[in-house]
């Protein structure tokens, strides 16, 4: 659990996220973001994280090939 | 808007990331390729459709709309025919499209003509930036090319994304930086991306699945 008082950077730091080193303008944002939004956000943070640590170190090196 | 847009993505692109990263792993990537481009041109074929849709739903009084009823036209332009490159690509594997694409592309696209009809034809930036925000990186077609043993030709297409597409990133970047979206409206494009971003995880996961739950549609 986390000390963040705001409700979405509380959910956030508890799925992970590193709200620490978030600026004022990414607090601002999270923080007024919609139950749906954040929902979406932290269902594909539980998605990663449920990868190999192996397979998520090679990502950056083939971007995500969409166009 | 495009802070609060850059913002959210970037939580969730790490992700999307790693999904697309398991699609090139070297066992059975040939045949794996093969399905990500008759896919992804079920994906493309939706583009140009998808943006004449918001550009005839533009037509009306508002200066958002007045914008991108500049924007999309000229996108139209630069993005027309890209998916006839695709089969093309996929011509040089024997591969034609697919008869009916995955439910995995119809849950990507499909949202997108609720929104446009039915909230604001500006939701359609959310998608357009998720996808040309994650354009291929520059080394990926050789890298294909040589796990592969594929001809260049097949990689014409993500050749030409790699080097066109971090331009056109920054162009709907830029245009939803200069409209003057109501809050409603930022947390449609917010969604949309949201939404994307998530659905094409799922896409890129079903074809990364060796049982071949996906995409197993070959023409």
């Amino acid at each position: 659990m986390t000390t963040e008082d705001d409700a979405n950077l509380r959910a956030l730091a508890d799925a992970g996220f590193p709200t620490g080193g978030f600026t004022e303008e990414q607090r601002a944002v999270f923080s007024g973001l919609t139950a749906t939004e954040l929902a979406l956000i932290l269902d594909i943070k539980r998605r990663l994280d449920a990868v190999e640590p192996e397979v998520r170190a090679h990502s950056v090196v083939a971007g995500a090939a969409l166009f | 808007m495009s802070g609060d847009l850059r913002a959210v993505l970037d939580l969730v692109v790490p992700a999307l990331r790693r999904s697309a990263a398991a699609l090139w792993q070297p066992a059975g990537l040939r045949e794996r390729y093969g399905r990500y481009l008759i896919q992804m041109h079920a994906v493309l074929r939706a583009s140009v459709p998808l943006m004449q849709l918001a550009a005839l739903r533009c037509d009306r009084p508002d200066p958002v709309c007045t914008r991108l009823g500049e924007y999309f036209p000229l996108h139209i332009k630069e993005e027309a025919g890209h998916d006839e490159w695709l089969l093309d690509d996929m011509a040089t594997m024997g591969l034609n499209r697919a008869e009916l694409p995955s439910v995995q592309v119809a849950r990507l696209t499909g949202p997108q003509y609720y929104w446009i009809n039915h909230v604001h034809p500006v939701a359609l930036l959310g998608y357009i930036a998720v996808l040309e925000g994650n354009s291929p990186a520059p080394e990926l077609p050789g890298l294909l090319a040589e796990r592969t043993g594929l001809p260049d030709r097949a990689f014409h297409t993500l050749r030409h994304h790699a080097t066109a597409d971090p331009g056109h990133s920054e162009e709907v970047l830029a245009l939803l930086a200069e409209l003057d979206l109501s809050a409603e409206q930022r947390r449609a494009v917010r969604v949309s991306a949201l939404h994307t971003a998530g659905a094409l995880i799922d896409l890129f996961d079903a074809l990364a699945r060796p049982e071949r739950t996906c995409c197993d549609d070959r023409g």
